[in-house]
């Protein structure tokens, strides 16, 4: 019987491990972190991820759980997953200075999302004249819950795979 | 338990940078560390916490510590927000 105990921890302990998957919140080419045009993001000190130069103007859930933070200038969205990771979509580059002109917020904050669904709506054309830069950051904020990262490169459609997590085993 | 409130100077307010930077400093600490505005508490080790509470230039924020570090926790962090100037 004890052994059954056991055995049951260790399937258990497997299921916490499983992989979550990041999707991208807009289409577009993918740049590795360390070039984000921002030191915030290129050392990492915001978290590790990747980021997008965006080619569609929908930004959508990249995972599925709460909306912890949608900011009020629209651009910046954060997600907490039910396995307690946090996951960061900073629109731009100090876009914060645009105070939301060229963003339209689709969703609320503190509502649940599923991957794919419409966080914030982009004026691209307006965004490429008045952004410093259109780099779009997707970072995991919490990454001392990490055990394991997986990155994409090249071209990416809004829901493909941009990261592979595997998680720490929980406390 | 200690707690101080201040007033943020950040020009954009508690940001990806400035947010970033005093999550990092926070996590030094071993005490439960806290930031409120209007009511509302966020853990002040995560920094999508610390970013949903939106705090703007001109906020009034509290900083709160319970723990073995908590006297030096809120003096380090408070002096850090009052510094953040962008």
């Amino acid at each position: 019987m004890l052994k059954n105990l056991f055995k049951r921890g260790a399937d258990a302990s497997v299921a916490a491990k499983a992989e979550l998957t990041i999707c991208a919140p807009l289409s577009g080419r993918i740049v590795p972190i360390g070039e984000v045009e921002d030191p915030v993001f290129a050392q990492c000190m915001v978290g590790d991820g990747i980021a997008v130069v965006p080619a569609s103007d929908c930004v959508v859930a990249p995972v599925s759980g709460t909306l912890t933070h949608l900011f009020p200038t629209g651009h910046a969205a954060g997600i907490t997953t039910p396995e307690g990771l946090e996951v960061l979509v900073h629109v731009g580059l100090d876009t914060v200075e645009l105070k939301g002109e060229g963003f339209t917020l689709l969703a609320q904050q503190g509502q649940q999302v599923e991957r794919g669904t419409p966080l914030i709506q982009l004026d691209l054309p307006r965004l490429q004249q008045t952004a410093r830069s259109l780099q779009t950051p997707v970072i995991i904020t919490n990454m001392d819950k990490v055990d394991h990262l997986e990155k994409a490169a090249g071209e990416v459609a809004a829901g493909d795979w941009v990261m592979k997590v595997r998680m720490k085993q929980g406390d | 338990m200690v707690e101080k409130t201040i007033q943020v100077q950040a020009e954009s307010g508690l940001h990806a940078r400035p947010a970033s930077l005093l999550v990092r400093e926070a996590g030094q600490f071993q005490s439960q560390l806290t930031l409120t505005k209007n009511g509302k508490s966020v853990d002040l080790k995560s920094i999508l916490g610390v970013m949903s509470l939106a705090v703007s230039k001109g906020d009034e924020v509290t900083i709160r510590a319970e723990g073995v570090d908590e006297a030096e926790a809120v003096e380090r962090l408070a002096a850090m927000c009052e510094q953040f100037a962008e």
